[in-house]
């Protein structure tokens, strides 16, 4: 298996959302949203261009507030000693970002929606202010549901221009990844049962392809049909 | 390391407290006063230090003026202003940020999500593993080792020094921190300094003196010499 990162057709609609919210337009909203259900490759995705874009990629932890996703934004951005008050601390975070202006990546941003807390719900709105203050381009990256429970903070969701929908991969998808990846000659039941066992979802079609190749090695088959692994 | 690099370690090492005279760093980078006081001058320019006191010294008929320098610096400063400059949007930054966010990790995942070569990730894993930042799931190489971050340096990425072997031209990859990369290591950089300095022949000089007693005493032996 070849060590490249594929380019699947969510990856595709990813990179194009990326491209669109990253425009020269003054005043035009930038923000992303990405849903998907688990195992689908947004948090992949989002690190794959975060990186190339020198992005700040923050994970959301369950329970967590105003004041600790500030800070934690602080740190992303290089800021030695975040402020402990939040009015210094929001001043230290626009001072770094209308220098260098960079994509805030959010993954994970579901935990703002447990308990339907109000407190969760201004951290939210705070990002929305950076994002207004500092004219940088935002990614939300979150599970299903989460373009519906937005909806609960209308600023932010009226903010919103691209909805990038991680979907489960079908059997034409799979072959395109395999040709992608692998050297071997998939046969059209390897795939199908590849397509089945994985239910579409990346993690499992890596590890099936994984297990082919190295019975394919081992009993020097050129072509893998379904029987074989 | 350059000659002001040389000269700001030596301030760092022997002047805790921040505060030293000209000759006194003469003396302790072993550097001519020319050199010195050009890069003190362009120094206090920068804001990292500050002269704070100027004394005529005892007049020798027939030589020039001289002066007691009496400095004040910014020791935090100072130390971002010797450490290496490091550039920014390598494929170091990549492979950086993608352990951070990561904290564990196989080599086919750095290939795959920075893009970068399989050489050039074990030689940046290599040198990781020595400065002690990442370690390895189990030991003997192999494939199918999980590398997990240990210590998590910040978001700036670690500074390796590439040592180059004059006879086969080849980098090794040996790994050295110039500069403490944590808070923690500042401050047990600074005070192991000041152990070694306590330590030292100026002993009796510097033993539990307050900033005012110290810099009074400083006055009192430049305006001796």
């Amino acid at each position: 298996m070849k060590s490249i990162f594929v380019i699947t057709k969510n990856i595709k609609r990813f990179q194009t959302a990326f491209q669109r919210i990253n425009h020269k337009s003054h005043g035009i909203e930038r923000v992303c949203l990405t849903v998907g259900e688990v195992g689908l490759g947004k948090t992949v995705a989002g690190l794959y261009y975060g990186v190339r874009d020198g992005a700040a990629m923050i994970t959301v932890w369950p329970g967590m507030t105003q004041h600790w996703l500030l800070r934690s934004v602080a740190r992303e951005l290089g800021i030695d000693e975040p402020a402990w008050r939040t009015e210094r601390l929001i001043e230290q975070i626009v001072h770094v970002l209308m220098q260098d202006r960079r994509t805030l990546i959010f993954d994970e941003i579901d935990h703002f929606f447990r308990n339907n807390d109000a407190k969760r719900v201004d951290a939210l709105d705070s990002i929305r202010k950076l994002h207004d203050f500092c004219n940088i381009p935002v990614i939300l990256i979150g599970e299903e549901r989460v373009d519906k429970k937005i909806e609960r903070v209308p600023r932010l969701n009226d903010r919103i221009i691209e909805v990038v929908r991680f979907e489960r991969y079908k059997e034409n998808d799979v072959k395109d990844i395999i040709d992608q990846l692998s050297d071997y000659r998939f046969e059209a039941d390897a795939i199908e049962k590849i397509t089945k066992t994985s239910d579409g979802r990346i993690r499992p079609i890596m590890r099936l392809i994984h297990r082919a190749e190295n019975t394919a090695r081992i009993h020097q088959l050129k072509t893998i049909s379904a029987k074989d692994f | 390391m350059s000659k002001l690099g040389e000269l700001g370690r030596a301030i760092l090492e022997h002047y805790p407290l921040g505060f030293f005279s000209l000759d006194q760093a003469m003396q302790a980078a072993q550097l001519p006063r020319k050199f010195v006081t050009d890069a003190l001058v362009s120094l206090s320019k920068e804001g990292v230090a500050k002269k704070v006191k100027k004394l005529r010294k005892e007049h020798v008929p027939g030589q020039s003026p001289k002066f007691a320098l009496i400095y004040s610096v910014n020791r935090k400063a100072l130390a971002a202003r010797i450490a290496p400059k490091l550039k920014n949007e390598t494929v170091q930054d990549r492979m950086w940020a993608v352990i951070r966010k990561s904290k564990s990790f196989n080599l086919r995942d750095l290939i795959t999500l920075t893009g970068v070569k399989k050489g050039t990730v074990r030689w940046y894993l290599k040198a990781l593993r020595g400065l002690g930042i990442i370690h390895p799931s189990r030991l003997g190489g192999g494939s199918g080792v999980i590398w997990n971050l240990v210590n998590n340096v910040g978001v700036r990425r670690p500074y390796i020094k590439p040592n180059r072997k004059a006879d086969d031209k080849r980098i090794t990859g040996k790994a050295e921190t110039m500069a403490p990369t944590t808070k923690r290591d500042a401050r047990i950089h600074f005070w192991l300094s000041k152990a070694e300095v306590e330590l030292s022949k100026e002993k009796a000089l510097k033993q539990n003196l307050s900033v005012s007693a110290y810099f009074r005493m400083l006055l009192h032996r430049d305006g001796e010499a």
